[in-house]
């Protein structure tokens, strides 16, 4: 009997071991494939970012920038108030995009223009601008 | 044996999981480390407008004792320091001018309309722009100027002791 | 002694809170909390809801359950051996839960001046669903806190059978609990984000997610856990649970992560929680391990149902992980490399998929497990032949996604088949809850891939009157109107989706809020089992036309309900043996 259960344990710990392997092969692989920059503008000028290279562009959409173009297509410019980026996108903006509040869309660069394929707004706790409180 | 290996496993993922916590939470607070603006000289380069959208004429910001306070509708600090503000300028001979930051112009007409106005007029920064080259961080804020250079700056509330220690030996 | 100190502490914190919600009822903007998150606009339900709106209240609010948990744990409970142990640990925790609520998060603090109105409840939350959908997933937390308390109490007094039925009482609780909330939260984000989608993998979603796969391995411990069988790992299991809650709410409050749903972060909470957590995590984990020669276990024989839940368990614990890993890693590479990175859904659904299906494959195992211990030679070739006629299809140029759900239809039916042969043949179905709850997680997948596969988006410019033919189905705008209601204004759009001579209304909505002219909208949707009609209203053009955001997405129905007969599942098997 004891030695069917260590047999079992083994069993197990094989089994374990095994699949421990695959998983991080997977999970590696899997991680390589979907990694996004998350850059803001200022990090976008900072590095040499290639043109119709994936990445995230996260931001303030800057006050009175949001222009609707022909065809659905639409353009803003994406702030982080120290740099910016023009940003095209065609379709429907999400309904929490407004001026002045965060964006985060996923696209690339063209010509020094960010063509997003995907506008996500943030949504806020909070929705006032935020404030910095000191204290001392 | 194995319970060991666990047990030393376990422990080394955590501690390690709660410096990476602990790190990138230090590396937050760095970035919002503020800086005082006192002793540099006011350098205004674009027209400025007061919320109803007139001009304002730059001599009355560079000319005596100008108390600058940065202030908005949503800044609930800034609601508690109004009724002082107010105060001061029944109280004082001071030119108290405003700087309405990241605003809606209706919400802080709404604002000064329910609260008092004290101010002279408030200029009207909507993007934050003007506010940044002056070196504001956030609301409220006051800066202290004679003749367009800061002589005071204070992050945060102004009150009675704020006010003797930071601005009142000026006047 | 003991229980009447755990009523009063609870009827403290109850007027604590009543009072706050007092003042929330009154308008009395001179409270800071009141005044961040109310108007005298809003109307009197929101009024209410608006006390767990924002962090403050929230978090009294999941103490107020904690401490309540506490109460009813002492009145029904109070002979059991385990009492005092679990009371310390409960007391404990709520210690230092108090102790972070005034310190970091007072909802008390007062303005010295009155303010005419407040600056409104963020309107997105201005929704039924989202004013309930935070304190249930509060209960759920704090019900694990109990949970984790009795683990402990069974790690000094031994786990007997009493403790089994309670920790099964309260572990089932929670896992509803949890489960409830992050359905009301999939709901709340496909009806009123307007997105188009139930679940984003975006890290605040992962965050519940990681408690909420644990506790799932746990409940499914307890079962072969009472035959002494891995006991330590089921009390591994209840202690990480409660320990991933905390850190959810750590992650989540102190910012450190990108995500697009934010919350208002403090760097001295974040300190706090963290605290808190090491706190919590070496403290249990220690007593664990010192504990641990007092668990003595045995390991489940080959093919038995035991050793397929010891699978199950396995598994699970590693779709935890690749969560884990995946919503975590952004912070390892901020920290060390100083990169911000996002990673995407692909991640997730690519690697969690194929440990769905295996889960599945287990839940059919288990339901042929006497055939298959009967012959163990036939069920090593008939697994054999299956995993090559698997391994073939997937070679082939079949779609993988179609695969998939040729597999789950085909477990939906093996398992409703044997259902009903066993209902017949015996008038009675055995441990009812288990088949309805597997039953339910099979349809769910089977919807999520048909959702996935089959969904399509198109985004058009309409003028009222204008027709657009997409996938089968013409859609018309109506008409556009603009209406006034007490605290927005809104434009609203009517819709009519024709298909196959059966003709559906949709009304989509943008609103403008009177305090701070925030914008939102509600999505226009039409549902049938199969598939909805999904309309967003966007921006007007300079010619009347207006942007829209056009969905058709299937099986969004079938979601909802197999997740509510999951939740039904999970009450019934949790209250069945129980007279309360």
């Amino acid at each position: 009997m004891i030695r069917k259960n260590r047999l079992n344990r083994i069993y197990l710990i094989a089994f374990f071991l095994l699949s421990l392997g695959a998983i991080t092969f997977f999970v590696l692989r899997a991680l390589e494939n979907n990694i996004d920059l998350y850059l803001t503008p200022t990090e976008v000028k900072a590095q040499q970012i290639q043109e119709l290279e994936d990445f995230k562009l996260g931001g303030m959409v800057k006050e009175n920038s949001v222009e609707m173009l022909e065809e659905l297509n639409v353009s803003f410019v994406v702030t982080d108030f120290e740099n910016e980026i023009s940003v095209i996108y065609k379709g429907v903006l999400p309904n929490l995009f407004k001026e002045n509040s965060g964006v985060v869309a996923s696209g690339f660069l063209e010509e020094n223009k960010f063509i997003a394929y995907e506008i996500l707004a943030k949504h806020d706790e909070n929705y006032m601008p935020v404030k910095l409180e000191v204290s001392d | 044996m194995a319970t060991r290996i666990f047990l030393v496993l376990i422990m080394a993922i955590l501690v390690l999981m709660i410096a990476t916590f602990s790190l990138s939470l230090v590396e937050k607070e760095e970035i919002a480390l503020i800086e005082n603006q006192e002793g540099k000289s006011l350098n205004i380069v674009d027209d400025l407008y007061d919320i109803e959208g007139n001009q304002i004429p730059l001599e009355s910001l560079l000319e005596g004792k100008v108390l600058l306070n940065v202030w908005a509708s949503w800044c609930i600090t800034c609601l508690v320091e109004h009724p002082f503000l107010k105060s001061i300028t029944q109280s004082k001979d001071v030119k108290l001018i405003g700087i309405n930051y990241k605003d809606q112009s209706f919400n802080a007409e709404k604002y000064l309309l329910e609260n008092g106005d004290p101010y002279i007029f408030s200029i009207y920064d909507l993007s934050g722009e003007f506010s940044l080259k002056l070196g504001v961080t956030g609301a409220p804020e006051t800066f202290l100027l004679i003749d367009g250079v800061i002589v005071s700056h204070r992050i945060g509330e102004v009150n009675m002791e704020i006010w003797n220690e930071k601005f009142a030996q000026y006047f | 002694m003991g229980s009447k100190l755990s009523y009063a502490n609870f009827s403290v914190l109850l007027i604590a809170c009543a009072y706050l919600a007092y003042q929330f009822l009154q308008d009395n903007f001179s409270f800071i909390y009141v005044f961040e998150n109310s108007s005298n606009l809003l109307p009197v339900f929101y009024k209410f809801s608006a006390f767990w709106s924002a962090h403050e209240g929230s978090f009294l609010l999941m103490i107020l359950f904690l401490s309540g948990s506490l109460a009813v744990n002492n009145l029904l409970f109070w002979e059991e051996k385990w009492i005092p142990i679990s009371n310390a640990t409960i007391a404990f925790i709520l210690f230092f839960y108090l102790l972070f609520q005034i310190f970091t998060s007072n909802p008390f603090l007062t303005f010295d001046i009155l303010p005419k109105n407040g600056t409104d409840l963020n309107p997105l939350l201005q929704d039924p669903l989202l004013a309930i959908h935070p304190p249930v997933l509060f209960a759920g937390y704090v019900f694990y806190a109990v949970t984790f308390s009795l683990v402990i109490a069974g790690l000094f007094r031994g786990f007997d059978k009493e403790l089994f039925k309670n920790l099964k009482l309260w572990a089932g609780i929670s896992w509803f609990t949890l489960t409830l909330a992050i359905l009301l939260g999939s709901i709340w984000a496909y009806y009123e984000l307007g997105w188009g989608g139930y679940w984003f993998w975006d890290p605040v979603e992962n965050i519940v997610l990681l408690p909420w796969l644990a506790g799932t391995a746990f409940t499914h411990s307890l079962i072969y856990s009472r035959n002494k069988i891995l006991l330590s790992w089921m009390v591994f299991l209840g202690i990480s649970t409660f320990l991933l809650s905390i850190l959810g709410s750590f992650i989540v409050r102190s910012g450190i992560l990108n995500s697009v749903h934010s919350f208002a972060s403090d760097p001295s909470r974040g300190i706090f929680l963290l605290s808190l957590f090491a706190l919590f995590a070496f403290a249990s984990l220690g007593l664990f391990f010192s504990k641990s020669v007092l668990l003595k276990s045995n390991w489940p024989e080959l093919i038995s149902k035991q050793y397929l839940l010891v699978l199950n368990n396995i598994v699970l614990v590693v779709i935890l992980l690749i969560v884990f890993l995946g919503t975590l890693y952004p912070i390892v590479t901020e920290v060390f490399y100083n990169q911000k990175l996002s990673i995407g859904p692909d991640y997730f659904s690519s690697l969690i998929t194929p440990l769905v299906f295996v889960l599945i494959a287990l839940f059919l195992a288990e339901q042929f497990l006497g055939y298959l211990k009967s012959n163990q030679r036939n069920t090593l070739i008939i697994s054999i032949i299956i995993a090559s006629v698997f391994l073939f299809l997937f070679i082939s140029e079949l779609n993988p996604v179609t695969l998939g759900l040729i597999f789950v239809a085909l477990a939906l039916i093996i398992l409703l088949l044997r259902a009903l042969v066993e209902f017949f043949s015996t008038k009675d179905i055995k441990v009812m809850h288990k088949i309805l709850g597997h039953l339910s997680v099979v349809l769910l997948t089977f919807s999520v891939l048909l959702n996935h596969e089959f969904s399509e988006t198109i985004d058009v410019k309409l003028k009222p009157g204008d027709e657009i033919e997409f996938s089968g189905a013409t859609l018309k705008l109506e008409s556009i109107n603009v209406e006034g209601q007490a605290n927005f204004d809104s434009v609203v759009a009517s819709f009519s989706v024709l298909e196959s001579n059966l003709k559906k209304t949709l009304v989509s909505e943008k609103r403008v809020y009177k305090i701070g002219g925030v914008i939102t909208a509600e999505t226009g949707i039409s549902s049938s089992l199969i598939k909805d009609y999904h309309v967003v209203l966007g921006d007007r053009y300079q010619d009347g036309s207006w942007s829209i955001r056009y969905s058709i997405n299937y099986g969004i129905m079938m979601i909802w309900i197999s997740s509510i007969l999951l939740l039904f599942a999970m009450l019934y098997g949790t209250i069945r043996r129980h007279g309360y």
